[in-house]
């Protein structure tokens, strides 16, 4: 089956998206991820400016240039300025060995596939093919989060998750969800902002960013 | 047309009150007595307003069974009627109790309530405005929704008059006790009505029986099982009934008194609506020997229980079991006689089993207040402390020995008149032709004919020994006055009316009659009419039949003979001297027969019913203990539940245990949370994929 070269281009796209995402589960390095968090939405920018250009939804140039700006540049430089500023030892300290994540990964995947995979045909728009990836991406963001002991690295799994969710609103509702992308944008802004605050007094309050101090709170 | 039609304005009325009374209540910063009464007596003209209504409702033949609904009210979302308000018979026949009993206990509250007025603890008079709307509510609702919604509201509202004096462990133990069980109850009512909803596609009542038809087997059978679990922990039926002896004794006099005379009445208001209303037509055969099993079940085992105890309001709570245990045989009975197609008999049993509700509410109201009345004076509610009473509470006295009556089934009193149509309705079993409902219906009359007269036992403990000889204590002592006249008033109208139900039952049997015989499709039960000489209705050939009215007059005139005899013989009055002290010089209240030891013997006889183990502890350290010839000591008689110990306290223990496992889950980690959510989300999508098979 050959497709459109603006279809082609939006699977490897898409590729890319999902790919860095897996990286994330196996790199050990905490600037490395957040690079790699850049590089995610940069392509997901990239996917919206395609999706716009294929599907004359004008409106999502827009959608692309606010992932740019905010997930591609504007978080990654806070998240690497925040590491610098609180001494974030660069190692990622996972609960899990690199082989569990990355075979998790994987199941995310099939999961992802075996579930939303049959739904595809069903949707009336192009894009649909973009669904498991984006689900795949909200579990690996999930994933992250839970198993990875730092507090920054916690944040940085969030962050991948709402770029799944965001995948997954440009898969449905292209074109029509710019109050929701909005939305979404702003959200993570906040969510940037409250795990800023959020690190900051936690590195006064224990002298650590390992979220398992918190275990000293339970009642 | 519809602001001016009359019973529309009665109903509004009635909330109104009931509202305005909560209101004055709750804000009433005072806490003088003066700042009770206005919301009192609101709460009285509510009940005037609503008992007016089920006159109204009762007393126009025209209007019997159809129902009255509130147009206006019926707010719908499409499809579903969310608020639908109306006034069937059968809720009119509880309406009339509630305004009834509940308008006495209010007025006995007038007096009760300066009681509490130095212990600033919750609005009690507001509360119990709430509480009297509550349950109008519940009796009028006619859609599912309403119905839950005014059926929790009542059960909160009496968890925080349970709890009025929380300021004790055990009051507020009781108090969640009963919060408890009575919210599984709301579940089994929950699920009842849901599936009735689901079943039938309709949400009030009308629909609902015009379309039960269409339910399944199995369905009806999960409606009802689901009802009798929660109507029946409501009403108090055994094994549901623990609640009761916790919550009973914990409550103030006049709550208990509301409870157990109105509320759990509620629950046998729910009983009969779900079968009888909602589900209609034929019902198995064994629904209505479910009830009657557990009927008989809970006569034992609260007459039982009841002779063990010795805490006055403890007593009195196990007796409402045995009394709802009565009405559940009558009802029971009457699923029965429907099953087998006897309608006629099936309408008597129902009869019987509604009018056994109004007598009980009647004897059991009087009883809880002169037990408030007593105990509170007194300070203690042990009747081995209390005694003597009756030379300084002389009315309370009087009417305590006339409700004890009453309950004990004596006639000329109203207790007699509904054991025994429930036992002319038995007696019908021979009609049918089913030799299993004969086996089965001889041996219910058998337990019905033991538990009254166990009753009747119990009653004479628990008069004799609150009442009558010297006061066993300091506290007895100390009870210097009457119960305030509002209370004595009270206790008044409620042992009258025991006794003009007892005598003229016909007042009450017609309309209630009508009522029975409309649920079960059944012709009117024919009297040989003629007011209060008429007499009782006899079902087809069988039964006998009897002239209350006239046996009334026969033992009045028996009195009048014996008095007149006395008079004529006065002029050989008897000598009077001090009494023979067996050579001690005077009596004290320690050689008194005492509760213990009056209800031995029955502890020993039912010995397996619960098993009691006595004790003697010798009084003082050094008291000498020769075998079963102790000097001076005590006897303290332990009962356990078997019950409680066999089935609540397991099932406790289990919750408990899970409870404690399922706390590991909170183990503080935030990647523990984390992973759970990862682990539902990943659960409910393989859930979705095997279920909805990816096709949408």
């Amino acid at each position: 089956m050959s497709l459109a070269p603006g279809q082609q281009l939006l699977e490897v796209l898409a590729a890319v998206v999902l790919v860095t995402s897996w990286i994330s589960l196996v790199h050990r390095r905490v600037a490395a991820l957040v690079r790699l968090y850049a590089a995610q939405s940069a392509a997901m920018a990239a996917v919206a400016g395609l999706v716009a250009y294929l599907y004359n939804a004008p409106i999502l140039y827009l959608t692309g240039a606010t992932i740019f700006g905010l997930n591609a540049v504007l978080i990654p430089t806070v998240l690497l300025r925040l590491q610098r500023d609180l001494r974030v030892p660069d190692e990622v300290n996972m609960l899990v060995s690199v082989r569990t994540s990355g075979l998790a990964g994987l199941g995310c995947l099939l999961l992802a596939v075996a579930v939303v995979g049959p739904l595809t045909p069903y949707a009336e728009i192009p894009a649909a093919g973009l669904l498991p990836i984006s689900v795949t991406v909200v579990l690996i963001g999930l994933f992250l989060t839970s198993t990875r002991r730092k507090a920054f690295t916690q944040v940085i799994g969030m962050l991948v998750m709402a770029n799944g969710v965001f995948l997954a609103g440009l898969a449905l509702t292209f074109g029509l969800g710019l109050l929701l992308e909005l939305g979404v944008a702003a959200n993570l802004l906040i969510l940037a902002i409250v795990g800023r605050l959020f690190l900051f007094r936690m590195k006064d309050s224990f002298d650590t960013v390992d979220a398992d101090a918190l275990r000293a709170l339970e009642g | 047309m519809i602001l001016v039609d009359l019973p529309v304005a009665l109903y509004a009325l009635s909330l109104l009150s009931f509202a305005l009374a909560a209101l004055a209540g709750v804000t009433s910063r005072s806490a003088s007595v003066r700042a009770a009464h206005p919301s009192l007596a609101l709460s009285l003209v509510g009940l005037v307003f609503g008992g007016s209504l089920a006159v109204l409702q009762l007393g126009a033949p025209s209007a019997w069974g159809s129902e009255l609904v509130v147009p206006g009210f019926s707010a719908a979302a499409p499809g579903i009627t969310v608020l639908d308000f109306g006034l069937t018979g059968l809720g009119a026949v509880f309406l009339l109790l509630l305004a009834v009993v509940g308008g006495v206990v209010v007025l006995a509250s007038l007096g009760y309530v300066a009681r509490f007025v130095h212990e600033r603890r919750g609005p009690l008079a507001g509360l119990i405005g709430l509480f009297l709307m509550s349950m109008e509510l519940v009796i009028t609702s006619q859609s599912v929704f309403l119905f839950l919604l005014a059926w929790e509201g009542m059960t909160l509202v009496s968890y925080f008059l349970v709890v009025h004096e929380h300021d004790s462990w055990e009051v507020r133990r009781a108090g969640l006790f009963y919060l408890v069980m009575s919210h599984a109850a709301a579940a089994g009512v929950l699920i009842s009505l849901v599936l009735l909803g689901a079943g039938t596609g309709a949400w009030t009542f009308s629909s609902i029986a015009a379309g039960a038809g269409r339910l399944g087997a199995w369905q009806a059978g999960a409606v009802f099982v689901a009802a009798l679990i929660g109507f029946g922990t409501k009403a108090g039926v055994a094994p549901l009934h623990v609640w009761l002896p916790e919550a009973h004794p914990a409550a103030p006099s006049n709550v208990s008194a509301l409870m157990s005379g109105v509320m759990i009445k509620m629950g046998v208001y729910g009983a009969i609506l779900v079968p009888f209303e909602l589900l209609g037509g034929t019902p198995p055969l064994w629904w209505g020997f479910t009830w009657i099993g557990l009927g008989a079940l809970s006569c034992l085992l609260g007459v039982l229980n009841a002779i063990a105890q010795h805490d006055l309001k403890r007593l009195l709570a196990f007796h409402s079991v045995e009394n709802i245990g009565i009405i559940f045989l009558a009802l029971g009975a009457s699923l029965v006689f429907l099953s087998l197609g006897a309608p006629l008999l099936a309408a008597l049993s129902l009869l019987a089993g509604l009018f056994h509700t109004w007598n009980h509410a009647l004897f059991k109201a009087l009883l809880f207040l002169g037990a408030g009345a007593a105990t509170g004076s007194a300070g203690t509610r042990d009747m081995e402390a209390l005694g003597g009473l009756a030379r300084r509470m002389p009315y309370t006295a009087l009417f305590f020995l006339g409700g004890a009556m009453a309950i004990s089934g004596l006639p000329p009193l109203n207790g007699f008149v509904s054991e025994w149509l429930l036992f002319q309705s038995l007696f019908g079993a021979f009609t049918t032709g089913s030799l299993a409902t004969e086996v089965v219906f001889t041996a219910v009359a058998g337990v019905l004919a033991l538990s009254s007269g166990l009753a009747a036992y119990c009653f004479v403990k628990a008069f004799g020994v609150t009442f009558l000889a010297r006061p066993r204590s300091e506290a007895a002592r100390s009870v210097v006055r009457e119960a305030p006249s509002s209370m004595t008033a009270a206790m008044g109208a409620l042992f009258g009316l025991c006794l003009l139900l007892g005598v003229a039952p016909f007042l009450l049997l017609g309309p209630i009659s009508t009522v029975a015989s409309g649920l079960v499709g059944a012709p009117p039960i024919s009297y040989s009419a003629g007011g209060a000489f008429g007499s009782l209705p006899r079902p087809g050939s069988t039964g006998g039949s009897l002239a209350i009215g006239v046996v009334a007059l026969g033992l009045a005139a028996g009195l009048l003979v014996v008095w007149l005899l006395r008079r004529m013989g006065s002029g050989h009055a008897a000598p009077r001297g001090a009494a023979w002290d067996c050579g001690i010089d005077a009596p004290t209240p320690r050689m008194e027969y005492t509760a213990s030891g009056y209800a031995q013997p029955i502890l020993r006889l039912f010995g397996g019913f619960y098993r009691a183990s006595s004790h003697l502890e010798p009084r003082g350290p050094g008291s000498p203990r020769q075998g079963s010839l102790a000097k001076t000591g005590h006897v303290e008689v332990e009962v356990e539940y078997p019950l409680v110990a066999g089935f609540y306290s397991p099932l406790t223990v289990a919750v408990q245990s899970l409870a404690r496992r399922v706390s590991r889950l909170q183990s503080g980690g935030i990647h523990a949370y984390l992973g759970y959510m990862v682990l539902t989300l990943i659960g409910l999508l393989v859930i979705l994929r095997i279920a909805g098979g990816g096709a949408p």
